[in-house]
């Protein structure tokens, strides 16, 4: 990554990644926490082994237990073959819950003795088992307002601390932007065999002011769009979404003039003309003399 | 203790083999880097990166090659053209991965984990 912030982090994590120390990666929607997660486990000793995320939010509080402990046969209606959870998938490797804060509250204290102890039951089991693997969280908020709340246990949440980093958001990295912009579409003009678009100034500085709320991901949503598009032709910024205009426009200097280096030439002259009449409150002879142009030139533009 | 499994990591540029390489083998792999392969049944998976002026039929003929001789051996293909393999790829879904390029190191790790990888016969 080319932003120093993005950097910086890195080395943290290259710092951490051989200690077995619980992470938090904690950071908005989209901002590339699992990635993040994904660079601790290649970092670290485990890289060798698998790394299994889990998305907490995505699986129904009745599936939890099995889908992380795993089941035996018969534990339950539909449960014909016994089947390993995701912790048992993460042996020797890491087991990333996403975001944890939305982990059933019930099953809350089985993480806690699994984290303690290394061994946990299948559902429906009557044997222990003991897994190596190293559990790593990312959360959308910080866990201690999830715990204020009462919707995560404060034993849990103690157990589990360890390092807490805050994955930056696109917009307080902007220097990242260019790199995934070209990464994205080169990869996704591959994936929908389209030829690479182009962007001109205008749309790239428009993608460049945008704030991001969706971070990555929201990026390389609006990069899918153009590329298919806009396949081998210019993006231009009316081909971005009203959003990325407003953006655009907020980041022009508030006074002074705005030059969209995309209009045709004799628009652009024209609205450099009639700024400069307008700063010069109507008065041609003054106007003409800035612009280096006779009276009878600006006359006959204002005319065309 | 189990064996490294054996990989042919092919491709023509010299710095992204070297990278790639390099973590594939911190993943836990026995990586045999070359540009060219001619025996590809000795390895348990072959992994290629073709480059963006690589020609869509020599893709295809090189891929189709491989699947032919080697009737055990995963193929990994990282390539600016995947929809070039797509009709292999719908043959042959269990053995061939097509990613598109530029593809993070991770990814083909797990398209090599995506299930676990039988031995090459007859080496």
């Amino acid at each position: 990554m080319a932003s120093p912030v993005m950097r910086s982090f890195d080395r943290i994590l290259r710092a951490i990644a051989e200690k077995e120390v619980t992470v938090t990666f904690v950071g908005e929607s989209g901002a590339g926490k699992e990635v993040m997660a994904r660079r601790l486990h290649d970092l670290s000793a485990r890289r060798g082994g698998p790394f299994v995320p889990i998305n907490c939010a995505a699986i129904p509080d009745a599936l939890f237990e099995s889908e992380l402990f795993g089941h035996e046969r018969g534990a339950f209606t539909g449960a014909a073959e016994r089947g390993p959870g995701k912790i048992e998938a993460a042996t020797g490797g890491t087991l990333l819950l996403d975001e944890v804060a939305e982990m059933p509250l019930a099953l809350q204290p089985k993480l806690l003795r699994f984290l303690e102890s290394h061994r946990f039951m299948r559902v429906g089991g009557t044997r222990k088992l003991e897994v190596d693997a190293r559990v790593v969280l990312a959360t959308l908020r910080p866990l201690e307002e999830e715990v204020r709340t009462g919707r995560f246990r404060a034993d849990l949440y103690y157990r589990i601390q360890g390092i807490v980093l805050t994955v930056p958001p696109l917009r307080d990295r902007r220097r990242d932007i260019p790199v995934l912009i070209d990464g994205f579409l080169t990869q996704l003009s591959a994936i929908h065999d389209c030829e690479r678009p182009r962007l001109t100034r205008s749309a790239r500085a428009a993608l460049l002011a945008y704030d991001w709320p969706g971070n990555v991901r929201e990026l390389r949503n609006l990069i899918e769009l153009v590329t298919i598009l806009r396949s081998g032709k210019a993006v231009r910024l009316q081909d971005l979404p009203p959003a990325l205009h407003r953006a655009a426009a907020l980041r022009e200097p508030a006074e002074g003039l705005a030059i969209d280096p995309e209009l045709p030439l004799a628009e652009i002259v024209d609205r450099v003309v009639k700024h400069v009449i307008s700063e010069e409150r109507g008065n041609l002879s003054r106007a003409a003399r800035r612009l280096g142009v006779s009276i009878r030139t600006l006359q006959r533009r204002r005319r065309a | 203790m189990t064996a490294r499994p054996r990989l042919a990591l092919v491709s023509s540029d010299l710095e992204t083999r070297r990278r790639l390489a390099e973590y594939l083998t911190g993943a836990g792999f026995a990586v045999h880097e070359c540009d060219e392969l001619s025996i590809p049944s000795s390895f348990a998976s072959l992994v290629l990166v073709s480059g963006r002026a690589a020609d869509a039929d020599a893709l295809r003929a090189r891929v189709r090659s491989w699947l032919k001789l080697a009737s055990s051996p995963r193929v990994v293909v990282v390539t600016a053209k995947p929809s070039a393999l797509k009709d292999l790829a719908a043959i042959h879904g269990a053995r061939l991965f097509v990613l598109a390029a530029p593809a993070f190191g991770w990814d083909v790790v797990d398209a090599l984990r995506e299930n676990p990888i039988e031995g090459p016969r007859g080496a």
